[in-house]
């Protein structure tokens, strides 16, 4: 039989159940920083989203239908590599479209679908768990690992099987009454904060995960990928990663676990260490940027747990104007049912954080 | 006397630009042209800060140095404190947690206790002279 396979991105932003890190947590998800979602964030030159649909398109799925939530539909990256026969649907209510796919993926001859929502790095060996989904007959089979429950699950798609008296559908709708039974040896890494993005970062160029770099190893722990121009007397210290089109001016510096996304333009004499730079960012001339994520003209300090929006374009700006990219689509997901996309509101959003500081010309 | 020249604690603007603050300019630049002035700018009000404000920071230390005298920074808050990290300046300020501390800090180390003229300095006169 075949396997069908379902991606959720809910409109959540960064969310940490830690009271020390609530602070922290409190002022990533009120600013929407990077996009509303971590699923879309650019990591080592693709989004989450992008790493999570290629691991199932590399487990050989059938079909993927990726569920969006309304609110962040209107940023959902362009993805990078082909994704085979992937569709798109905008819903509210992820899990009632979950149930309608089920039967669809039902009718064309799928006997169990893999759902997972991005909001963590799992390198589960789906094989595996598809085998011990089977061999159980369990009707859905919920991944987790040391920490917990994962938002991972192997779900039969027949909708005429029952649950505890109810409809597969309509068990569906409250997931939490499937425990979790499938252990993840695996490397995991959830994303409920900012610090969690870092961690990935660093263990892929650790090498304690399988993400890697797009882009080639030009020396030892430096990879690029295309159209890198870097200035004369600038360094790049490893490991480090530059995505495409970058521009490294003179004598700046980047260094040690550092990722500077696609598109960005690091100027003369500047300092990145143990940093992102997200995509389409200018850092101005000479400055010195540590421990941070930077987007646009939000710099959110780790150290401090502080982000701060510049509007002094001479530092830190956005290189296009919000909603256009200069990546040329390789591959747009076509949507099931179309709907009219909202308008992106994270700029409002990070207006109304008291502990903003701007920086203004 | 160290005692006898007190440190001179100056709240620091809630907007802090040049265009706005020029009573408090005025006033500084009074207290920076007094001899070895001893500076403490409390910026625990600051909420916003532009570029002028940081260059404001640099020239009032500048002032200070040329008179042989020190500004320090307290109870800087944590966003105009990643600000002055990315500006590459905090590291050519003194910064404490609260002013308190920071006027201590001149006790701590009085300038007027630095002899002016050491044995070893008229040595490397006469050997400089010689050579």
């Amino acid at each position: 039989m075949d396997v069908g396979a379902i991606v959720i991105v809910e409109a959540q932003g960064w969310t940490d159940e830690s009271p020390s890190q609530s602070k922290m947590a409190e002022l990533s998800s009120a600013t929407s920083f990077a996009g509303g979602t971590p699923a879309f964030i650019d990591l080592l030159g693709r989004s989450l989203l992008e790493h999570t649909i290629d691991r199932l398109l590399t487990a050989h799925v059938k079909f993927t239908s990726l569920i969006v939530h309304p609110d962040v539909a209107a940023s959902i990256p362009v993805f990078r590599c082909p994704m085979g026969n992937l569709t798109m649907r905008v819903a509210d209510d992820p899990w009632a479209a979950v149930a309608q796919i089920l039967e669809s993926y039902w009718r064309t001859g799928c006997d169990c679908a893999v759902v997972v929502k991005p909001t963590a790095y799992i390198e589960a060996d789906l094989a595996d768990l598809l085998d011990f989904h089977r061999e159980g007959e369990r009707m859905v089979t919920r991944a987790s690992d040391r920490e917990g429950s994962l938002d991972l699950w192997i779900m039969n798609c027949n909708p005429n099987e029952e649950v505890a008296g109810d409809s597969l559908t309509a068990a569906l709708l409250q997931p939490d009454l499937f425990p979790a039974s499938y252990f993840v040896k695996e490397y995991v890494r959830r994303i409920s904060h900012p610090e969690d993005f870092r961690q990935l970062v660093t263990d892929a160029f650790l090498e304690r995960c399988s993400l890697h770099p797009i882009g080639e190893q030009r020396r030892p722990g430096i990879w690029a990928d295309e159209d890198v121009e870097i200035g004369r007397g600038a360094r790049i210290v490893g490991p480090a990663y530059l995505g495409a089109r970058c521009k490294i001016g003179e004598r700046a510096v980047i260094t040690r676990f550092t990722n500077i996304e696609r598109d960005c333009y690091i100027d003369y004499g500047t300092v990145i260490e143990n940093s992102s730079v997200l995509p389409n960012t200018y850092v101005g001339i000479w400055l010195d940027v540590r421990h941070s994520i930077v987007q646009g003209n939000r710099l959110l300090n780790l150290e401090r747990g502080v982000l701060v929006e510049i509007s002094d374009s001479r530092l830190l700006r956005s290189n296009v104007p919000a909603g256009q990219s200069k990546r040329t689509p390789t591959f747009v997901p076509k949507p099931a049912h179309p709907s009219p996309l909202p308008q992106a509101k994270t700029f409002h959003r990070i207006r109304s954080v008291s502990t903003t500081t701007e920086f203004e010309s | 006397m160290c005692a006898s020249r007190p440190v001179i604690v100056m709240q620091v603007p809630e907007r802090f630009y040049k265009s706005e603050t020029s009573d408090f300019r005025q006033e500084l630049k009074t207290m920076l042209h007094s001899e070895r002035p001893r500076i403490v700018l409390d910026c625990s009000g600051i909420k916003h800060i532009d570029s002028s404000g940081v260059e404001m920071l640099l020239d009032c230390m500048d002032e200070a140095m040329k008179r042989d005298g020190d500004v320090k920074l307290a109870a800087v808050a944590p966003g105009s404190a990643v600000i002055l990290e990315l500006m590459k300046v905090d590291r050519l300020f003194e910064v404490f947690d609260s002013a308190e501390e920071a006027v201590r800090s001149f006790q701590g180390f009085p300038v007027e206790e630095i002899p002016q003229s050491q044995p070893w300095m008229e040595n490397f006169g006469e050997l400089k002279a010689a050579s």
